[in-house]
Parts: structure tokens; C-alpha cells; sequence
């Protein structure tokens, strides 16, 4: 069944395995650059993001893309969700149209953006969306679920590692190091990947549900003790509500205004406990996790650390 | 050069928007106020309290990690990204919801998981939003099974479903991941938890700079701190400077409440409303305002923004510890009740004015149930040096009339303790906020005490009484519409005080 109404989608595939480049660390830093202002301004105001970084025809397909995800949803805010938690992937190459991957590790979805040059200025000129698994090399059948949440680890070392794999096999193809991982699909399993993809999406925000709602039971507990964290947090007496643990003095030398910006990315929830992650749309490089044991009225923070994607990249690395 | 492109282009199937459509329509609104706040572009964000704070804190706590969680252990959420966050995964679980109705409709399973963690759930607020899915649902099947036009079944995103199943694997990752999610080794973690060189880019940067991932050929080949600070501060900096300067020349003289908004035309192209401009929401059409409309229309802007930098200054007051959770929470109530077209103010401080205060005309009560003057005076001593606390206690109902959809009534009483036991204080309002006919404002008075009377009068003349019960609650016996409005019923709503503890060690035999 073709769905003649909306898209056709279509895989631009490499032409063939582009060399190794000397990095050019000035290209670098302006792609980076570029990639960071459209992801800071997009998180409080899309339209604003489009107009400063982006072109008419990819304006075009965010519109297209949004009603595809997220029918009936309000499609800037939602794209503005999309880039809060998100992180910057990419190995600048010199090429006329340089990508630049938003990689949303807590619904394990990717935005790939291409980037030339209109009057002198990186804008973004095309589009796409993809489930993260399928950027690993998974095969068909397309998987639908993160796949950091099938890791047997704990939460965010799952979360954490299963990050560092995607960047890193986005990372080799960019940098000529491997084949394209999506260049085998075909339209059926394209349209099934954008579906996963949006599918993950909505899960995320799903998930986290119960401590938004003050929901009765471990849900108000967790929230409860991440308020008074936050609290202490910012008022510099983290040691007074946290469990000893090795996090602690780094959590306590942060900024006092980094509270302010993290926002619950997953939570979950066991028989008689939860684990509660928080991620920074200030720095989405930086994330914590809150692991809770006890029911609705009385328990203990077993665990809270402050964890970093690119902590992750260096193990893997290792 | 060869272009290394491996993005999925999507190609907009003929005819595409621009094509069809004047470039006067607006397929991308502008946000009506950005729900998300946008994080700094400066590299630092200042303090802003919790965005969730807590109420009733006697009655919780939190040390070396160990909770105590009292019966009212959590406001609402509070603050513009948590609510944002909150809409958004409301309408994706309904989504969720619905797609496996849908799919089950088309005979495919596997997909329960996805929604099982939602379907136990005694939230109320909850509750609704499935109540309100699940009769989406109905009513969609029901046309489904009377032969809706196919087409037009197809122009949705869930007619992909039954195409796309045969090439998914669904797997309910929320329900089989949880446990050893949970259970998974978090002493292994202490490898890759943020380390001293986290702490010192946290340190460098105000923990603000480090959002790239390096991936890759590039990886080790420069510090990402240090590069981050070279190439890519400047460049935020300067935008966030351009940025400031076209508000500043877009803002209209001595009226900042008016403000160009963004949208996307039907060509893509960027563009900003003119003040007197709108977007038709059922054409998409860029339409101007008539004189009389706009005028409206800026009292109601200048309203709005009258009332945004009101809360503005209630929330900086409680991150700068001037007001307590409570009194910020009632100020976020009486804040999503406002009525949007008169500047609001906290209510603390315009509801109930403090004692000293010029007394302001106060509606007569009937002689049976005021507080006789002499009460006040001999009384007074026995309650001196007891605390004067302002409480707000709130409610509603709701009814359903066919045609008119569901209709919401609710009843917020504000007042303080001692009533009318003390001179000044015993002011009250009652404010009824109806879902389709707006507010209203009644002022009245309390008699005082852990089990005293509210009485009210409407414009009509008309006196309405409540009584406080056990300084706990208070309770109102109101009509309301039932069988499609042919009939009417007394309910009676038990709506909790703020703070039962205003009450405590009361004055006994105190009439």
C-alpha cells in the first residue's frame, strides 16, 4: 500500500565512500558553531531558528516532517522539544553540503541536517529524520523502541553507551570510514523507519508522564525528592539531601543556574522503585539519573549522578 | 568535489505547498508565547528557584537521601517547559492509545506494552485525557464501520499502519527494559560518571558550553572546551546581539507588549506579522485587524503582558525566598483562572487587602450571620499574638449539556483565619471561574475560626453561605445541570484549605 498523499521519500545515497580528510579545526568549529545557535534558539522558539538558520525548501520539509511525526501537534513547539535534550554529531569533511546529525539519545531518533553555504552563511538545505538503530547498521525488520532501553545496564550507562555507539557510527561514514548505513533501505522500510522514529518519539514523551502529573505513588515520591535536590542545588546544599556517592563534589562545583535547566527525558518505574534521568537543554552533553527505592510515602535516592555523553565516547574509545 | 550526502530527502509529492498555495498563508503559526524558554545564548543562566517546588514542607523532607513524603507532597508542576512537557506526552500517550486501538481494529497485535504503563493510573487528570481518547476512538470506529470515505482514511498518519507493521518489529521496550534498567549496576557506572575533567569544563564554561559530541576523525584532535569557547562563543554571542537588536527595532515605541511574530509562508519563506496582522486559523490566510478590532485587541495584549511580568516579579520573589511555596502556588492558581482581559494581579495582594489597608466597601451581610461589633472587641484578647495566615481553598464541578459540550465551574475562596475576630481581616472572595461564561468577583466576609461562615452576596442581591469545617476544609452545597440540563442537583464539594495548620491551638468556647 502506497500512501500517494504525503511523501516520497527518497535516499540520497553516497555516491561512493568519500575520502579521508585532515579535519580543518576553523570549518569545524563554524559548522559547530552554526549547529549549536540553531539548536539553543530552536529550543525556545523554532520559527525564530528557521529564519536564522535554515532555507525555504528545508523550511518546507520541517513542515512536512512535523505533520508526519507529530500529527495534530503544533509542529515548532514540537521540534523545539525535539532539540532541547539534543546532541551535535558531525565530522566536518569541506564538502559543498556538510551533515550535521541531531541525535535525541533518550528516544534514540536522529535528525540529519545538511548544511551549505547561501551568501556566505551555513543554512540548513535539507532534511531527514531516522530511528537510531537503523543508523547502527540494524537490519530489517525495522526495530521500534530505544534501543538503549533493551541494554542490560543500568538507565544511563545504557543510555550513555548506546549514545556513544550511534555517534560513533555516524562519525565513521562521515568521515569516510564506513558505507552509508540507511543506503540499503527501500521505500516500505523508509516509511517503516520514519514510523519507528515517531513511534520513539512519542514514547519518550510518554514516559515521562507520571512525574509531570503528579501521579500518586513512587512517580510524587521521585518528583518530590528531585525538587528538593533542584532546590538544594541551587542553594548550594546538595550534601545535606544526597547519599554519599562519586558524584558529589563535581554536582556540588556546577553552577548554581544548571539546575534551572534540566528537564525529566525518562522515567522508570519498577515494583517498589524508579530510576528518574534529567537532561540539560542548556548542555545536553551533561545529564543526571536519580535511582529511588521505597513506595509512595517513604524511601530513599539509592543513587544520583551526573553523567556526560562524552565520558561515554572516551570509554568507548578505550 | 563529491557531495557526501546521506541525508533521507524528503520531496514534498505535487503539488507542493508552494505551488498550490499563495504565499500569504501560513503553513508554520507563530507560537502564541513559546511555551520553552529559550536556554541563555550568553553561557550562563541565572537561578530561578525550583521549577517544581514543594508544599507543605513540614510534612516532608529530604536527608542524606532518605525521603519522608507527607499526604501533600507535590504542587503542580510549575514552570513554562515542565507544562509544555506535560501537554506534549499527554498527547503522545493518547496517541499511543489510539494507534493501539487502531491497530487492533486492523487485526495486528504487539503493541500492548507501549501503553500498559498508562492504563493503571487513578490520576484524575489522567483519567480524563483517556476518557477523552478513548471517545475519539469510539467515535472514530463507529465511523470506520459506517464506510468513511477511504481517502480520507488514508490522508492519516495511522492508515501507514498496516503498510508499515510488515516491516516493523514492535517490541515493547518500556515494559521488558524496566527491570534491569533499574536493578543494572550503578556501581559500574562510577567509570563513566562525569569525572574531574567534567568538573573543570563545568567550572570553565558555567557547565553551559559542552553540548557538542565529538565523533570520529575528529575525536581527541582538539579540546572541546577550549574549542568551544574559540569557535563557537563568539559566534553566539554575536547572534545573540543581532537578535536583541532587531526586537529593539521591531518593538513598537511605548508599547512592548506589541510584537511581530514569525511564520512560515507557504512557500517556506520567514516572515513577520505586522502588529495589526493575524492568521486565520481555519484558512491559514494572513489577514489585518479592522481599527476597532486592533484596539481590542492591544488592550488585550497589554493586559497579557501586564500580567506576565506580574508573575515574572511573584516568581523572582520566591526565588529570592520573599514568598513561600504556598503563596506561589495560589499565585499560579489564581493565575491560570485570570480573566485575560484585565491585568492580573497576585492575588495576596489585590484579592484581600492586608488590615491597614484603607477598607474598601464591603457588601452588607444579613444580621443572623455577621459578627456582631461587640464579639470582635471582647474576643480580641484571647487571640492576641495569634497569627493572622490568608488561605485559599478551591473546587469544581462540571456538567454536560449536549451541544454545549462540558462545562466547568470553579469555586476558589480565599480568606483569612481570624475573620471577622480581627478588625481588617475579615475580608473574603470568592471568585467563580465557569469554562463558558467567564469569572466573576464576589466579595463577602468570614466570621472567623476553625468552623466559621462564609457569606457572599451576587449582584442579584442574592446571599450565598459556606461554612468552614474543622479549619480542614470548605464546604459548599451548589446546584448543578444533570440530564442534559433538564434537571438539577445539589452536590456538596469538600474543597481543602490551604493550610489546616492556621487553625492550630484555636482559642476553645470561642464564639
Amino acid at each position: 500500500m502506497r500512501f500517494p498523499s504525503l511523501l516520497l521519500l527518497l535516499v540520497f545515497l553516497v555516491f561512493s565512500a568519500p575520502p579521508v580528510r585532515a579535519q580543518d579545526p576553523a570549518l569545524s568549529g563554524e559548522v559547530w558553531a552554526e549547529a549549536e545557535v540553531f539548536r539553543q534558539v530552536g529550543s525556545g522558539n523554532f520559527l525564530r531558528a528557521l529564519e536564522m538558520s535554515s532555507t525555504p525548501e528545508a523550511n518546507l520539509k520541517f513542515v512536512e516532517l512535523a505533520g508526519l511525526i507529530w500529527p495534530g501537534r503544533p509542529g515548532p513547539e514540537a521540534w523545539s522539544g525535539f532539540l532541547r535534550p539534543a546532541l551535535i554529531n558531525f565530522v566536518a569533511g569541506g564538502y559543498e553540503v556538510e551533515t550535521v546529525v541531531f541525535q535525541h539519545p533518550w528516544a534514540d531518533v536522529v535528525l540529519l541536517t545538511g548544511w551549505g553555504r547561501v551568501d556566505g552563511q551555513l543554512r540548513i538545505v535539507d532534511i531527514g529524520i531516522a530511528s537510531g538503530a537503523m543508523v547502527r547498521g540494524a537490519a530489517v525488520p525495522v526495530p521500534v523502541g530505544a534501543g538503549w532501553m533493551a541494554e542490560g545496564a543500568y538507565a544511563p550507562v545504557a543510555v550513555g553507551r548506546m549514545a556513544a555507539v550511534t555517534t560513533n557510527a555516524i562519525a565513521a561514514f562521515e568521515a569516510g570510514e564506513g558505507a552509508n548505513p540507511l543506503a540499503a533501505l527501500g521505500g516500505d522500510q523508509i516509511e517503516a523507519m520514519m514510523l519507528a522514529a515517531s513511534l520513539q518519539l512519542w514514547e519518550q514523551q510518554a514516559q515521562v508522564l507520571p512525574l509531570l502529573l503528579d501521579e500518586p505513588g513512587v512517580a510524587r515520591a521521585v518528583r518530590f525528592g528531585w525538587n528538593e535536590i533542584m532546590a538544594a542545588g541551587q542553594q548550594g546544599r546538595l550534601a545535606e539531601v544526597l547519599p554519599d556517592g562519586p558524584s558529589l563534589g563535581v554536582l556540588a562545583a556546577l553552577e548554581p543556574g544548571f539546575w534551572a535547566t534540566l528537564e525529566p527525558v525518562s522515567y522508570l518505574e519498577v515494583e517498589g522503585g524508579a530510576v528518574a534521568q534529567f537532561g540539560s537543554s542548556a548542555n545536553p552533553n551533561l545529564f543526571v539519573a536519580l535511582r529511588y527505592e521505597g513506595g509512595g510515602t517513604g524511601g530513599r535516592i539509592t543513587d544520583f549522578d551526573l553523567f556526560a555523553f562524552s565520558e561515554f565516547l572516551k570509554e568507548a574509545a578505550q | 568535489m563529491t557531495p557526501r550526502i546521506w541525508l533521507l530527502g524528503v520531496l514534498l509529492a505535487a503539488p507542493a505547498f508552494g505551488q498550490s498555495m499563495g504565499p500569504d498563508r501560513s503553513i508554520f503559526p507563530p507560537y502564541s508565547t513559546s511555551p520553552f524558554p529559550a536556554p541563555s545564548l550568553q553561557g550562563s543562566v541565572s537561578a530561578t528557584g525550583p521549577r517544581w517546588p514543594s508544599a507543605a514542607k513540614a510534612a516532608q523532607k529530604v536527608e542524606k537521601g532518605a525521603l519522608a513524603v507527607g499526604e501533600f507532597a507535590t504542587s503542580a508542576p510549575v514552570g513554562a517547559a515542565v507544562d509544555a512537557f506535560k501537554d506534549a506526552a499527554l498527547r503522545d500517550a493518547d496517541a499511543l492509545r489510539e494507534l493501539k486501538t487502531v491497530s487492533a481494529k486492523m487485526g495486528q497485535e504487539g503493541i500492548d506494552g507501549l501503553t500498559a504503563r498508562f492504563g493503571k493510573t487513578d490520576n484524575p487528570a489522567f483519567k480524563t485525557s483517556l476518557d477523552q481518547t478513548r471517545g475519539k476512538i469510539a467515535a472514530e470506529l463507529d465511523a470506520l464501520d459506517k464506510g468513511a470515505d477511504a481517502a480520507e482514511r488514508q490522508a492519516g498518519f495511522l492508515s501507514k499502519l498496516g503498510n508499515a507493521l510488515t516491516v516493523l518489529d514492535f517490541v515493547s521496550v518500556a515494559a521488558q527494559g524496566a527491570g534491569y534498567l533499574y536493578e543494572g549496576d550503578a556501581t559500574g557506572a562510577a567509570g563513566v560518571v562525569a569525572n574531574e575533567a567534567a568538573k573543570k569544563t563545568a567550572e570553565a564554561v558555567g557547565a553551559f558550553g559542552f553540548s557538542w559530541a565529538p565523533g570520529g576523525a575528529v575525536y581527541g584532535s582538539w579540546g572541546g572546551n577550549k574549542a568551544w569557547e574559540k569557535y563557537v562563543k563568539p559566534v553566539i554571542d554575536a547572534r545573540e546581539q543581532a537578535m536583541r537588536e532587531a526586537d529593539l527595532k521591531r518593538r513598537i515605541a511605548n508599547k512592548p507588549w506589541l510584537e511581530e511574530k514569525e511564520f512560515l509562508d507557504a512557500k517556506g519563506h520567514s516572515r513577520r506579522m505586522a502588529v495589526d496582522e493575524y492568521i486565520d486559523r481555519d484558512s491559514g490566510l494572513v489577514k489585518r485587524r479592522t481599527p476597532a478590532d486592533q484596539a481590542k485587541f492591544e488592550a488585550a495584549a497589554h493586559a497579557k503582558w501586564k500580567s506576565q511580568k506580574a508573575m515574572a516579579e511573584v516568581e523572582a520573589d520566591h526565588a529570592a525566598g520573599k514568598i513561600d511555596d504556598q503563596a506561589l502556588r495560589e499565585a499560579q492558581t489564581s493565575f491560570r483562572n485570570r480573566d485575560p482581559g484585565v491585568p492580573w494581579e497576585p492575588p495576596s495582594f489585590a484579592l484581600i487587602p492586608e488590615p491597614d489597608l484603607p477598607e474598601a466597601e464591603v457588601p452588607e451581610v444579613s444580621e443572623s450571620e455577621a459578627v456582631p461589633e461587640e464579639t470582635v472587641v471582647e474576643t480580641y484578647d484571647e487571640l492576641a499574638g495569634y497569627p493572622a495566615v490568608q488561605l485559599t481553598a478551591s473546587g469544581s464541578m462540571t456538567e454536560t449539556i449536549e451541544g454545549w459540550g462540558e462545562m466547568t465551574t470553579r469555586f476558589e475562596f480565599a480568606f483569612w483565619n481570624l475573620g471577622a475576630y480581627s478588625r481588617g481581616h475579615d475580608r473574603a472572595v470568592l471568585q467563580i471561574i465557569n469554562s463558558s461564561e467567564g469569572s466573576q468577583t464576589l466579595v463577602g466576609v468570614f466570621s472567623g475560626g476553625p468552623n466559621g461562615t462564609l457569606v457572599f452576596q451576587d449582584d442579584e442581591g442574592g446571599s450565598h453561605s459556606f461554612r468552614v469545617e474543622g479549619g480542614a476544609v470548605v464546604v459548599a452545597e451548589v446546584e448543578r445541570l444533570v440530564a442534559n440540563g433538564t434537571e438539577v442537583e445539589v452536590i456538596t464539594l469538600r474543597m481543602p484549605i490551604s493550610d489546616p495548620g492556621a487553625f492550630a491551638d484555636w482559642p476553645e468556647g470561642l464564639r
